[in-house]
């Protein structure tokens, strides 16, 4: 028994201290990551066979409310479109007055949320849309309302991304009011970020959206991340902590997308 | 040399329990849930010994990690720890009655988890709090018919 013991607690320090982003474990990282995505689907299709049906015998009623709700909705946002592509000309405009690069226009891309990985203690979603599909490691995961997190671990098919209310996670961000940096890290709860070591006399208060500030360049500049709800300053202490709710709803909903950089040699603007 | 008997029972058990560490349960809920894994694993260890040891215990913790997202073999030096003292005391195990036998899962799931979450903040994770160890409780109030099932399962296949 000595030996198997042995050879089982090597094996997996071996893996867990060297070989842990080695390249020689590309591969089978890459299975594994497809192998869990593919056991959570299995483990999701009944509850998603049901959500099925259930869709289907919705009555006519409620799909022509959606609809009429959906089709307002549409008028709205094609609106703001129009005046949105008014803004970036406007803005284009003001950089080259500024002689500062033009951002770089970002593509997104929808995926669908397999599950949320089984480990209580972390934040991790499974997504169906691995490296055949042009995810990148570390690139960002956008909700409808703000930034969810970014991908983790790639697997041909589907990838992994961590939220960022992992207590593990961080991103820089900006008060969008008044350009204050700071960086907001996850708590371990879902509802929950953490800004600390902003100085106590910093110009944040309740209410304040933060937004990525695009320092550290994984995410870029400007996506909307929370939503400051406390600010809590003790007035010994030279910092006070900022706790903000984040806008994506990170455990609700189907869809995520994905920011795809643009190809640079496609994507040259006259 | 006997003849090993009903190894898909096994393998089969292994799977279900992995499936269902994958259903889809609400986060809220996600603390009372036991270690199905670890579970099925100490069962098959107490049951037969000869068969079940310490490289199942590895392969399944690896199974674990890669499912949850955890770096891989963090929970397999775990499971290979606790099932190594359960090959050592499994004569004495068996002998112990519900509650004692309860109260030895927990501590095994623990030791478990103990090892994963000490590993993964050597490797620079953090953890907040005591929340690693929830499966702790829901895995010795879950042994009994977890056992139970198993045991019918394996008398009716005549595992051995």
């Amino acid at each position: 028994m000595g030996w198997r013991v042995t050879l089982a607690i090597g094996c997996c320090l071996l893996i867990l201290f060297y070989l842990r982003d080695h390249e020689l474990l590309q591969g089978p990282r890459q299975v594994g990551t497809d192998a869990a995505a593919m056991v959570y689907r299995i483990a999701g299709a009944p509850g998603a066979a049901l959500a099925g049906v259930g869709q289907f015998f919705r009555s006519h009623n409620t799909l022509r409310a959606e609809n009429a709700r959906l089709r307002q909705e549409n008028l709205v946002l094609k609106g703001q479109t129009q005046k949105l592509a008014a803004v970036v000309a406007e803005n284009g405009r003001y950089r080259a007055l500024l002689n500062s690069a033009e951002t770089i226009d970002r593509e997104v891309m929808v995926a669908e949320i397999i599950a949320l990985t089984a480990a209580p203690s972390r934040h991790e979603l499974v997504i169906d849309k691995g490296s055949e599909d042009r995810v990148r490691l570390g690139q960002p995961l956008l909700g409808a309302d703000g930034l969810m997190g970014q991908v983790t671990r790639v697997g041909k098919y589907s990838s992994n991304a961590l939220l960022i209310t992992d207590a593990t996670h961080a991103v820089p961000v900006q008060v969008l009011r008044s350009g204050v940096r700071g960086l907001a890290e996850g708590t371990g709860d879902l509802s929950r970020l953490i800004v600390r070591h902003v100085a106590a006399t910093t110009d944040i208060r309740v209410g304040d959206t933060l937004v990525t500030s695009g320092l550290g360049g994984l995410f870029p500049a400007g996506y909307p991340v929370a939503q400051v709800l406390e600010v809590v300053s003790d007035p010994g202490s030279a910092f006070s902590q900022v706790i903000a709710e984040p806008l994506a709803p990170l455990d609700r909903g189907r869809h995520v997308m994905l920011a795809l950089e643009m190809n640079p040699e496609a994507g040259e603007q006259p | 040399m006997i003849a090993f008997r009903g190894s898909w029972v096994i393998i089969m058990s292994f799977a279900c329990a992995l499936l269902v560490v994958a259903l889809p349960v609400p986060v809220a809920l996600r603390v009372y849930l036991p270690d199905w894994p670890m579970l099925v694993l100490f069962y098959w260890v107490l049951a037969l010994p000869n068969r079940v040891g310490v490289l199942t215990a590895c392969i399944v913790g690896m199974a674990t990690d890669i499912l949850d997202g955890s770096p891989v073999g963090a929970t397999a030096v775990g499971s290979t720890l606790a099932v190594l003292v359960l090959l050592v005391s499994y004569q004495r195990v068996r002998q112990f009655d519900l509650l004692q036998q309860s109260l030895v899962m927990g501590l095994m799931v623990a030791v478990v988890h103990l090892a994963e979450q000490r590993l993964e903040v050597l490797l620079g994770w953090q953890h907040v709090g005591t929340a690693f160890l929830a499966p702790v409780v829901a895995s010795m109030a879950f042994w009994l018919p977890v056992r139970n099932s198993l045991r019918a399962l394996r008398r009716h296949y005549e595992v051995q």
